[in-house]
């Protein structure tokens, strides 16, 4: 029995080259794309659903704990530093924000709480991809697999870091 | 209009409808988005009314009681009984909040300040199917206390 570990890409954030617009595909992704305005147009919206009062929709909906805002404020910043396209936000009414990413190709939606995060992931082609965890858990792994399930093309060729194999 | 007799059971032909605010339930291409029905903290329930028996002017009128500075009334976003069964929900009566009220049950509850544990997928999926079956009636005059939009049909003939 062998182990492989960190199948997915390591690679470090990097501009998008010109020709990237020009990709047959690129109009079906948000023009938003690496926009440092949107990002920080999401953050700001983040800081602002922390100070949402408790019944802020109306259907009696909890305020969001200062926990879950900077949980939030954490992922975007990460996906910021990984490249990864800007998503919607949203305060959901149980106290937790969704991120919400859509492109023709694929989409995604990340739902963070105070101790757990849920990922749903799909690229259209293949089925939806999950992955639910402790907050400390998410991390530069989940920002590429959302660029991936949106970026189809862009998926780097993954890497294999170590393979250990028992000697018996 | 005289008060129809209203029975517990909500038929898939009612239209039920849920009072929809901004900015908090629409996208920014101005669609309604599916946190419009994710329940509250510790329950499962989404509060509609059943409009086939309170009619259009009640729901307008409970919607603009429920306004603040932060949350602006819009419109009304109109299933049927069958369309939220379709989408794995429920719908169930719950007159005793006030006449015509009733919950559309998600089938999970989720929990104060986190994802439901396991069970994301299948919420999105329901609250996708939902947003899907809906249609949403832009009201063109929230200050006036009568509805004035386009007329939301019955699903149910009542008396």
């Amino acid at each position: 029995m062998y182990q492989i570990q960190s199948l997915l890409p390591n690679r470090q954030p990097e501009p998008l080259p010109d020709s990237f617009w020009q990709h047959p595909y690129s109009d079906r992704y948000p023009k938003n794309r690496l926009s440092v305005g949107q990002s920080e147009h999401a953050r700001a919206l983040v800081r602002e659903f922390g100070r949402l009062e408790a019944n802020w929709d109306g259907y009696n909906a909890s305020p969001l704990s200062k926990t879950v805002t900077q949980n939030a404020l954490d992922f975007l910043n990460l996906v910021d530093a990984c490249n990864v396209a800007t998503p919607d936000v949203t305060p959901l009414a149980n106290g937790t924000i969704a991120l919400e990413w859509q492109s023709d190709l694929g989409f995604a939606y990340l739902e963070i709480g105070n101790s757990r995060f849920s990922l749903i992931a799909s690229s259209g082609t293949s089925p939806e991809m999950l992955s639910n965890g402790n907050i400390e858990e998410l991390g530069r792994d989940h920002a590429f697999l959302i660029d991936a399930v949106l970026l189809p093309w862009r998926a780097y060729v993954s890497t294999i870091n170590q393979i250990d194999i028992p000697l018996f | 209009m005289p008060v129809p007799e209203m029975p517990v059971a909500v038929a898939d032909e009612e239209v039920i409808v849920r009072c929809i605010f901004f900015p908090a339930h629409f996208d920014k291409n101005g669609k309604v988005k599916v946190a419009a029905f994710h329940p509250p903290a510790n329950s499962q329930d989404i509060s509609t009314a059943r409009h086939d028996y309170v009619g259009t002017d009640f729901c307008k009128q409970k919607a603009k009681g429920m306004q603040s500075a932060k949350r602006e009334y819009r419109g009304l976003a109109a299933l049927t009984g069958g369309g939220i069964r379709s989408a794995k929900c429920e719908i169930e009566d719950s007159r005793e909040v006030f006449f015509g009220h009733a919950d559309i049950k998600m089938g999970i509850v989720v929990p104060q300040g986190d994802p439901p544990e396991g069970q994301s997928e299948e919420l999105l999926a329901r609250k996708r199917a939902l947003v899907n079956a809906l249609r949403y009636f832009h009201d063109p005059a929230p200050d006036q206390e009568a509805w004035t939009g386009e007329a939301i049909p019955r699903g149910i003939t009542v008396a």
